[in-house]
């Protein structure tokens, strides 16, 4: 499977979305939990791993797992140690950067 | 696909392997279980599951090309080691990971951190995994971490997994030699580091940095004789130090991603940004490892090493020099808080004797893993292949060792950290080179480590599982404490084997009376009600409770935390004395609350 053939713009535009839903509707249950879990795991990795030209499928997966815990923490600890702690603008803001990533790489084909 | 006659056998072997699995679950019942853990209960039809499919792995793994039937195994032999616990207990397992569950909790309510509370302080200065946990709980509207925390064990092994197969790509082109290498991993890594916890993503991201440095990062020139001589000096030792260089590159690495270096490398110190903030050891680690690969020019990202220790320093330095003060001994020393050492290496005269078969059992998997390693070092060299990378990062971990006062605890978490490549020269030999090991003789070889290494890692990974797993009564109890328990309570109880501290944890003080010395044991159990109201009153302006609980009294017996009979005779004590009322009661935890004179009830 070549990298232009892996759909991961349309899943990381689908994904942001579909929790950025659940999050401005107020939506419980498992479904915006697992759209969380889904979402804060592999997406904003993804974002930018997806513009790198890795050809490995399992190389890229791993990597946007790894990045996108990493952004992930990042976020969170920057803002727990400021003391300006907010889920939905952590949320909101990791939400627009995949979607720039995935725009970028949508562009780039 | 594979050809129809060894499909068919994969579809009955792996096929009959999920049925004998998804029987064995409902005709396992927990609370029987002995000092041998969660083997003590589960059925033959179990064994039988690991068995099958494990054949059926041997057989597969001779023809790689099937890489999505070699991975349907591996999945599965995680669900079914990892996946169990989860289905049988339906509660979280390990006491340390409730505790973790607290922080993320606390810094849900507080939007912060506090490296100012006396307990748990270490999770305040390394809080990196609590604060992303909190934010996927508020995110997902969860409530809390146990929505999901007991699934960690088989997340963070699939992640392994998939990590060390990254690696090991990187190591040779020899695909069988990758995928058994995956195997021998996962039937090998008993040392329980894989729960809820800071440590285990570290290590899955300590995995990928390494990754990335073998598979793009390699030096793409080894440097002269002469220029390796200005360091060893000898002439010759040069030339051999060169020979090994050269010998060693990683056979499966890539050259084409020169452009992505810089982006890479980027990734890469963002990842251990990450690594310094969330774990104390694990930076020590990959400084170490890092440290081996640039000097034997496995690694050319030479500023690589420096640059993750003036990371480290400047966190330990800036955000954690308060923890430093009092807590510097137990910071090398320390994976997370999971003392594997303290029932395995230690106080062996006074655990059971179940438990002390347990102990042994993991020496003897530990030692045999290394030897085989060797063995496996020998064979892949005799068939010309150096894993010089592999040899090194197996290796380094072991440096740590030095670095610790309590060194017979810290051999596991060095076994931790060196296992992923000693899998990988295990895996060397049964397929020692890359036109070796095609006839069925390689299967049974295969099936024969994986024979001798399963069983052993089954014993030392579930064996105390006893005191690991909180029944529902259990949980219950703890719930209780954290409803009616007010702000500065003392709570007192036998041993961390219950769920401390997963809900406002802050609010109280923790006195576990298995970790008082031995002259203050004896003295509580002289005069039970007397002096466990004094361990009270050194900590608590509130209420006071005392818990007892099976897993508790299963941690007495197991590891001989307190004298035999201990947790009966200061239960009937408090029963007995009026400064006491029962408050909770259930068939595996009871707690009392101190009413009578110093009490405020």
């Amino acid at each position: 499977m070549t990298r232009l053939h892996r759909p991961w713009p349309l899943v990381m535009v689908a994904s942001s979305l579909a929790l950025a839903l659940a999050l401005v509707v107020g939506a419980h249950g498992p479904v915006r939990g697992a759209l969380a879990l889904w979402f804060f795991l592999t997406c904003p990795g993804m974002a930018i791993i997806g513009l790198l030209d890795i050809k490995d499928l399992l190389a890229e997966v791993l990597l946007a797992v790894a990045l996108s815990i990493a952004i992930g923490m990042l976020s969170a600890l920057a803002m727990a140690l400021a003391h300006a702690w907010s889920a939905d603008a952590a949320t909101a803001a990791l939400v627009v950067l995949t979607l720039l990533g995935a725009r970028a790489q949508v562009v780039r084909r | 696909m594979p050809a129809r006659g060894p499909a068919v056998l994969h579809a009955a072997l792996v096929g009959s392997a999920i049925a004998a699995w998804i029987v064995s679950l409902p005709a396992t019942d927990v609370r029987g279980m002995t000092d041998y853990g969660l083997l003590s209960t589960l059925p033959a039809g179990y064994y039988v599951a690991l068995a099958l499919l494990t054949t059926s792995f041997c057989i597969a793994v001779r023809s790689p090309r099937h890489w999505g039937l070699l991975a349907l195994h591996v999945v599965l032999l995680l669900v079914m080691l990892h996946a169990t616990p989860a289905i049988l207990y339906g509660t979280l397992r390990y006491p340390w990971a409730w505790k973790h569950v607290g922080i993320i909790d606390y810094i849900q309510r507080h939007g912060s951190v506090n490296q100012n509370i006396g307990e748990l302080t270490a999770y305040q200065d390394w809080p990196a995994f609590f604060a992303l946990g909190a934010l996927i709980v508020q995110a997902g509207g969860f409530g809390s971490a146990l929505a999901f925390a007991s699934w960690a064990p088989l997340f963070n092994n699939l992640l392994f997994a998939a990590a060390t197969m990254f690696i090991f790509r990187s190591l040779t082109r020899d695909r069988r030699l990758a995928w058994l290498a995956v195997w021998v991993f996962c039937v090998s890594s008993w040392v329980g580091q894989d729960y809820f916890s800071p440590q285990a993503t570290n290590y899955f991201l300590y995995l990928i940095v390494l990754g990335v440095c073998l598979r793009w990062l390699g030096s793409r020139e080894i440097p002269a004789a002469e220029s390796v001589q200005r360091w060893v000096r000898s002439g010759r030792r040069a030339v051999q130090l060169r020979r090994l260089m050269v010998a060693g590159q990683p056979e499966g690495r890539v050259r084409d991603l020169a452009p992505q270096a810089p982006a890479l490398v980027a990734i890469i110190i963002t990842i251990t940004a990450v690594i310094v903030s969330g774990h104390q050891l694990t930076p020590f680690m990959l400084i170490l490892s890092l440290s081996a690969l640039v000097v034997f020019q496995v690694c050319a990202a030479r500023g690589l090493p420096l640059l993750v220790g003036l990371m480290t320093a400047g966190w330990i330095i800036y955000m954690s020099v308060g923890f430093l003060k009092g807590n510097l001994y137990w910071i090398v020393q320390s994976i997370g808080s999971l003392n594997i050492g303290g029932s395995t290496l230690s106080n062996l005269a006074s655990a059971s004797h179940d438990h002390a078969v347990v102990a042994q059992v993991t020496r003897l998997l530990t030692v045999l893993v290394g030897a085989l390693a060797v063995a496996g070092v020998v064979r892949r060299v005799r068939h010309g292949h150096l894993d010089l990378a592999a040899v090194l990062l197996a290796a380094v971990p072991v440096l740590m060792v030095w670095g610790n006062a309590y060194g017979g605890e810290m051999l596991f978490r060095v076994y931790f950290f060196a296992l992923p490549f000693l899998a990988f020269l295990i895996a060397g030999l049964v397929f020692p080179s890359p036109r070796s090991g095609r006839t069925w003789m390689s299967a049974l070889l295969a099936l024969a480590l994986c024979a001798a290494l399963l069983p052993l890692t089954l014993i030392s990974y579930y064996g105390s599982e006893r005191m690991y797993r909180f029944s529902h009564d259990e949980v219950r109890s703890a719930q209780y404490l954290a409803a009616h328990a007010p702000p500065g309570s003392t709570l007192v109880g036998l041993t961390t084997a219950y769920p401390w501290g997963y809900r406002n944890y802050e609010y109280y003080s923790y006195v576990q009376l298995g970790t008082l010395p031995p002259n203050e044991q004896l003295r509580v159990l002289r005069s039970p009600v007397q002096q466990i109201v004094d361990q009270m009153g050194s900590g608590g302006n509130g209420h006071e409770y005392v818990v007892f609980s099976r897993a508790q009294d299963a941690e007495v017996e197991m590891t001989g935390a307190l004298p035999p009979g201990s947790p009966r005779a200061l239960e009937d004590a408090i029963r007995a004395s009026s400064r006491f009322r029962e408050v909770y009661r259930g068939p595996d935890a009871q707690v009392f609350e101190l009413v009578g004179q110093g009490g405020r009830a």
